[in-house]
């Protein structure tokens, strides 16, 4: 029996190879390794993959994508920083690289790549529990102000979140007591139970979590949600802040810039797909787009605002 | 209503896609390494143009039918296809050995069944209920819970204690690389990036048991083939004799296999691994635990698939994925645009309907499968091992690589292949090593954010009633065998 697997393994891959049929004379001649530092249903899994099935779709590439998930963002960033800069491997990433070097895990950054483009964004919403003292985020900064070090923060501490919640503090002044408690829906889970006063999670994680008893109280950011018209964005409440989960699509540095150019371009033409921007929405991520100066600038912006929070973030 | 979401299963087109659901998750199920979650993380695209009906109902026959593949190469071959299946290779294979291997699987098999059912009741009448309970739990509670399923150490120690201890340790040990759970710093990892995730368990289980196997099988290949030719296929189903005697066994472990699903990130894994030493505990020949116990096999393999329907329980009711099955479900969902929790209770109740109903339709394709299949498998048993090995090895080395994509994984899973031949050759028991290795970082994980929580007062424990009462029974379970020793030691001496 497993030597018939063998065979039928053996098999598939000749018929995979045969699909791809005579190699094309330009960029692409083979399948693009796509490197994603976190598990398969991840957030950032779930988008890029998003945008692999439109540009497969439109067969704007016409060679398949290969997801390589990766557990552990340095080993991602490492493999992808070390990789021929030819456009067959590139990166998915986003603030947690910054993150990453900030804390000095990585001898590198943002500086280490060549950005092809940047697809969504996901603002952080603030989350507490329904039949918690605090009737809405100021009720939160007062109680916070009021006792440095002794509301409990749920976070994950050094990842995006973090560096969400550390602008967030600074902004509005007040010093939380950090607990290291995990993932989105774990942090959820704390907060729900009691075991944390709050946290902050993406709106795919609250929508999952809404009507158990937990509440959005603000949405980090300049502008409210469409999705959640009633919380007030941090920045009307008086406390502006600028951190974002953008998912950044990366390659070796001295990647040709016309390899760099057509993946951009096939990206950019997915995202304008309208199917593909209502998955986007769906989970709670706008659907923007940047590549070449734009995102070049807001990469520069985001990773000034980190750089900073290195010892803050865990670092030494 | 539940019966629609079954008549809904029943049309032709449904059930042919359940069909090759559950056979496409038994043979992922079967390979080792290939895992599960991965699996559906490769289907989940194909679903995204299915109605989100169809697209849930594919995704749990490919859950249930992976869960119970590993079944099968844990007993023929000591191998577990999926880490699940750890515990089947204890009694399992030294089961299969003695010729007995229509038996072994038989057993197994009937067990993962019943299991199964036994967790679908449980989510189609207590999930409301029971997801509150995931919510209380919180650190204080998981860390108590660790600990009581640590002492089960003590039990699972055949022959010296000592060396049941530095096994739990080594594995232990082996988990300590990596990320720190708790400040996120890089720890052991001697500067090197491929270490920053530390050793992924996979490759670690893969290396202690598939890889050791293959080397010591390799050395006495004579012999094992000597062995290997009185194959019965006898016992492929079990008499309504065996449901009697290890009924009471298989309802204990089913409620383990439940309970433990239900919290989050706790896993089928050990599960399987409480059921086990409990059964040993309650069992009238605990010697012969890790020596072919059919009891054991029945422990094993029902707790293992009762948590498919426990980890749905806070899924459903809370939208927490209790592991990455789970996760990828949760994926599919919110692709379809349905957001789990108690609105989809009152929004979709077709699409809970339906994950109930396909729950337990998957649980009897499985088993009408795996007993057919069981017969033709344990043929394996027939062929010589020479022929068998080379492939095993290069279906290990492909399953560890496609872990993470790298040649890293595949270098650790024969480095603790050698570490596992290592510990058989000086005796020492391999269980209490994997016990260490997948209980010490969640025990520590969640006393380190219990303790951030509470600004490192250790005290805040006697304000957790529950916590507490896990904490008791673990020191009585503790000190049980002691008192054992004890009154066995006086009853020497007289």
């Amino acid at each position: 029996m497993i030597r018939k697997w063998g065979t039928t393994l053996i098999a598939g891959f000749a018929l995979g190879v045969l699909a791809l049929g005579p190699a094309a004379a330009e960029y692409p001649e083979k399948p693009i390794n796509v490197v994603i530092p976190a598990g398969p249903g991840s957030a950032t899994d779930t988008n890029a993959r998003l945008v692999l099935n439109a540009i497969a779709e439109k067969q704007s590439l016409g060679q398949p994508a290969v997801v390589i998930n990766v557990n552990g963002g340095p080993i991602a960033a490492t493999r992808v920083k070390d990789a021929a800069p030819d456009g067959y491997e590139i990166l998915v990433y986003h603030i947690g690289l910054m993150g990453t070097k900030a804390v000095g895990k990585l001898d590198f950054g943002v500086e280490a790549f060549e950005p092809i483009a940047q697809t969504g964004s996901t603002n952080f919403i603030v989350v507490v529990a329904e039949e918690g003292p605090y009737a809405d985020f100021q009720a939160l900064v007062d109680a916070a102000r009021a006792a440095p070090g002794e509301i409990n923060e749920a976070n994950s501490i050094g990842g995006a979140s973090h560096i969400a919640t550390l602008q967030l503090a600074a902004a509005a002044e007040f010093q939380p007591r950090v607990v290291h408690v995990g993932d989105g829906p774990t942090r959820l889970q704390s907060v729900l139970g009691g075991h944390s006063a709050y946290t902050v999670v993406s709106p795919q994680e609250y929508k999952g979590f809404s009507g158990t008893g937990i509440k959005a109280v603000a949405v980090m950011g300049p502008e409210r949600s469409p999705d959640l018209p009633d919380v007030p964005s941090t920045a009307e409440l008086g406390y502006p802040t600028e951190i974002s989960v953008d998912t950044w699509w990366f390659a070796p540095k001295d990647t040709p810039a016309e390899v760099v150019d057509k993946l951009a371009g096939a990206i950019e033409e997915a995202m304008n797909d309208e199917a593909l921007q209502d998955s986007y929405r769906k989970q709670g991520v706008a659907p923007t787009f940047l590549r070449g100066e734009e995102l070049a600038k807001r990469l520069a912006t985001v990773d000034a605002l980190v750089a900073p929070m290195g010892a803050a973030l865990g670092g030494n | 209503m539940l019966t629609d979401a079954f008549l809904h299963l029943l049309e032709p087109a449904v059930l042919a896609m359940m069909c090759a659901g559950v056979l496409l998750g038994i043979a992922i199920g079967v390979l080792p390494g290939i895992n599960t979650g991965a699996l559906m993380v490769l289907v989940l695209p194909f679903t995204f143009t299915m109605n989100s009906v169809d697209a849930v109902t594919l995704l749990i026959s490919l859950f249930v039918g992976g869960v119970s593949g590993g079944l099968v190469t844990a007993t023929l071959m000591r191998i577990p296809g999926e880490p699940n299946a750890v515990m089947t290779c204890m009694d399992g294979y030294p089961l299969a050995k003695s010729g007995k291997a229509g038996r072994a699987l038989g057993l197994g098999n009937t067990a993962s069944i019943v299991g199964g059912f036994f967790s679908w009741v449980a989510l189609v009448t207590l999930t409301p209920a029971l997801a509150r309970v995931a919510v209380v739990f919180g650190p204080w509670e998981i860390f108590a819970v660790v600990c009581m399923a640590l002492t089960l150490i003590a039990s699972l120690s055949r022959g010296s204690l000592l060396k049941g201890l530095i096994s739990a340790l080594l594995g232990m040990l082996v988990a300590m690389p990596g990320l720190d759970p708790a400040s996120g710093a890089d720890r052991l990892t001697f500067g090197w990036v491929q270490m920053t995730a530390g050793f992924d368990i996979l490759p670690v289980i893969l290396g202690i048991f598939a890889i050791s196997q293959l080397l010591s099988d390799t050395i006495n290949i004579e012999e094992e083939n000597a062995g290997r030719l009185k194959v019965t296929m006898q016992g492929v189903l079990i008499s309504v004799r065996d449901y009697i005697v290890h009924g009471v066994n298989m309802v204990r472990s089913s409620l383990i296999g439940i309970g433990i699903g239900i919290l989050p990130g706790v896993g089928a894994t050990i599960a399987s691994l409480v059921a086990y030493t409990t059964a040993r505990n309650f069992s009238k020949e605990p010697e012969t635990f890790g020596k072919g116990s059919e009891e054991a096999i029945v422990a094993a393999e029902s707790a293992n698939n009762a948590t498919t329907g426990g980890t749905l329980i806070p899924l459903l009711a809370l939208g927490i994925p209790g592991g990455l099955a789970d996760a990828v479900l949760l994926g599919a969902l919110m692709i379809h645009n349905l957001a789990p929790g108690p609105m989809l209770y009152l929004h979709s109740p077709e699409i809970v309907n339906s994950i109930m109903a396909a729950h337990l339709v998957a649980h009897i394709l499985m088993f009408v499968f795996m007993t057919v299949g069981v017969l033709f498998f344990a043929q394996l048993m027939r062929i010589s091992r020479v022929w068998i090995f080379p492939v095993v090895l290069v279906i290990c080395i492909i399953g560890a690589y496609t872990v993470n994509g790298r040649m890293f994984d595949v270098w650790v899973m024969l480095g603790f292949g050698l570490v596992g031949y290592g510990l058989e050759y000086c005796r020492v028991p391999i269980a209490p090593f994997v016990v260490g290795l997948v209980l010490g970082p969640l025990a520590e994980q969640h006393l380190r954010t219990a303790l951030m929580a509470s600004g490192g007062d250790v005290s805040a424990l006697l304000d957790r009633p529950i916590a507490m009462g896990f904490v008791i029974v673990a020191l009585t379970a503790l000190a049980l065998p002691v008192f054992r020793m004890r009154r066995s030691g006086a009853r020497q001496a007289f």
